[in-house]
């Protein structure tokens, strides 16, 4: 069942915010696990000369609607992907490209998946099919199930102070005010609830039989040396789509678009062109 | 005997202090040899996620590495490190972060703490599933 709703609300409640060139090709940028639009700053400002620029929080992140999250609308990926599809209505896109982090990425599989026409090509950056390995397929994604349990208790325990946090910063009262935490600093912490939540669903998801779908572009951009997805698992993505290019940077970790800015744009750009030329 | 002091207490305090540079170990305390069960040769050189648990890894590179970009630095972080034996020995992780990417890691044993953790875990866990199991009851009653 679709839920129809104004536009303004989706805008809202996925704290959706616009820039760049009017009428340029949109980007759609989406975060990964517990984080917000934020991640994005220092590889957007590249492509406002060209691009329209969307950034949104996705649902329990950042400065998005808690009130809506709804455990049952969000207890798989469809959810998230419903949002971005929702966010592309209201904005009423064509043709744009969804550039997704991590478990953002899978989100935008899903989302392309389900409105193809809006997101006609993809960027993932560092992302996976499925973290968790699967023995029966021998597919190694490098978590086991036990270290599922133990990231899922690491997160519960880790932000079960987010209501500590919060309270003095909501009331405007910093506790610690030489630390200077204002709003804009609380950042890639939520509810703890919703946290966790958010973690079972991000960490044991598996969008594996669906990526043969993926008919658009699509690039997997894969950090050298990143210690959350091996360097194999983006290869085994791209080798499935039907036009997967993989392309691996020499940045290391998981966030190349904190830790090398530079390099994550200039893929992407190179990316964005080949496809212009490709139309 | 600016530097020479606090040196000498890097040497002698009780908890682990890291220095890393590009992901890597770039120098650690005697402490820190103690609590991972390796001497200083064998740790220099070594990756950070070659020292965590597995979902402490998962837990530092997605959440905690955002946070030190943003923000210089974390605190009160409960995760777990390999120690000796492959033993995995809860701690409790502050760092900061420089602009050159230099990495400052402070870890405090925290065994006493992770029992508490674990315990009021269990009770939020348990009134999660009661409620959205009280949830469930009240949107069947409204079918």
């Amino acid at each position: 069942m679709r839920t129809v709703l104004p536009a303004a609300d989706v805008l809202v409640r996925n704290n959706v915010s616009v820039s760049g060139r009017h009428g340029g090709r949109a980007l759609v940028f989406v975060h990964g696990f517990a984080c917000d639009q934020r991640m994005w700053r220092h590889v957007t400002p590249a492509f406002a000369p060209d691009h329209r620029i969307v950034l949104l929080d996705q649902v329990g992140g950042g400065r998005s609607d808690l009130g809506a999250y709804d455990p049952a609308r969000y207890s798989s990926l469809e959810g998230y992907a419903e949002d971005l599809v929702q966010v592309a209505e209201a904005l009423d896109l064509h043709d744009a490209v969804v550039v997704g982090h991590s478990v953002g990425a899978a989100a935008a599989v899903l989302a392309h998946l389900k409105a193809p026409e809006r997101f006609t090509a993809l960027a993932l950056v560092n992302p996976s099919p499925r973290y968790v390995d699967d023995p029966e397929t021998g597919y190694v994604g490098g978590l086991t199930p036990s270290d599922v349990e133990e990231l899922l208790a690491t997160i519960d325990v880790n932000f079960a102070g987010w209501a500590d946090v919060m309270a003095p910063v909501i009331m405007n009262q910093p506790r610690h005010p030489e630390l200077g935490r204002e709003l804009t600093d609380i950042f890639c912490e939520t509810d703890p609830d919703i946290a966790s939540r958010w973690a079972r669903v991000s960490f044991l998801s598996d969008i594996r039989e669906l990526l043969p779908a993926v008919g658009a572009p699509t690039l997997v951009l894969q950090c050298a040396d990143d210690p959350i997805v091996p360097e194999e698992v983006g290869r085994w993505m791209a080798d499935r789509l039907s036009a997967g290019t993989f392309v691996l940077m020499e940045a290391t970790g998981h966030c190349p678009h904190l830790s090398a800015p530079g390099e994550t744009a200039q893929a992407l750009a190179a990316f964005l062109a080949g496809d212009a030329r490709a139309a | 005997m600016a530097g020479v002091v606090l040196t000498s207490t890097a040497d002698r305090t009780p908890v682990a202090v890291l220095e890393l540079e590009d992901g890597r170990v770039l120098d650690v305390n005697p402490a820190a040899c103690r609590l991972l069960g390796r001497d200083t040769g064998d740790l220099v050189g070594r990756r950070l996620s070659e020292l965590l648990s597995v979902g402490s890894r998962f837990f530092f590179e997605t959440h905690c590495r955002p946070i030190l970009a943003a923000r210089g630095e974390v605190a009160e972080v409960s995760l777990e490190v390999r120690g000796a034996h492959g033993r995995c020995v809860p701690v409790l992780l502050y760092g900061s972060c420089d602009e050159a990417g230099r990495l400052r890691l402070v870890l405090v044993t925290a065994f006493e703490r992770h029992a508490h953790d674990a315990e009021l875990r269990r009770m939020r866990r348990r009134e999660r599933a009661h409620n959205d199991l009280q949830a469930l009851k009240i949107g069947r009653a409204h079918v």
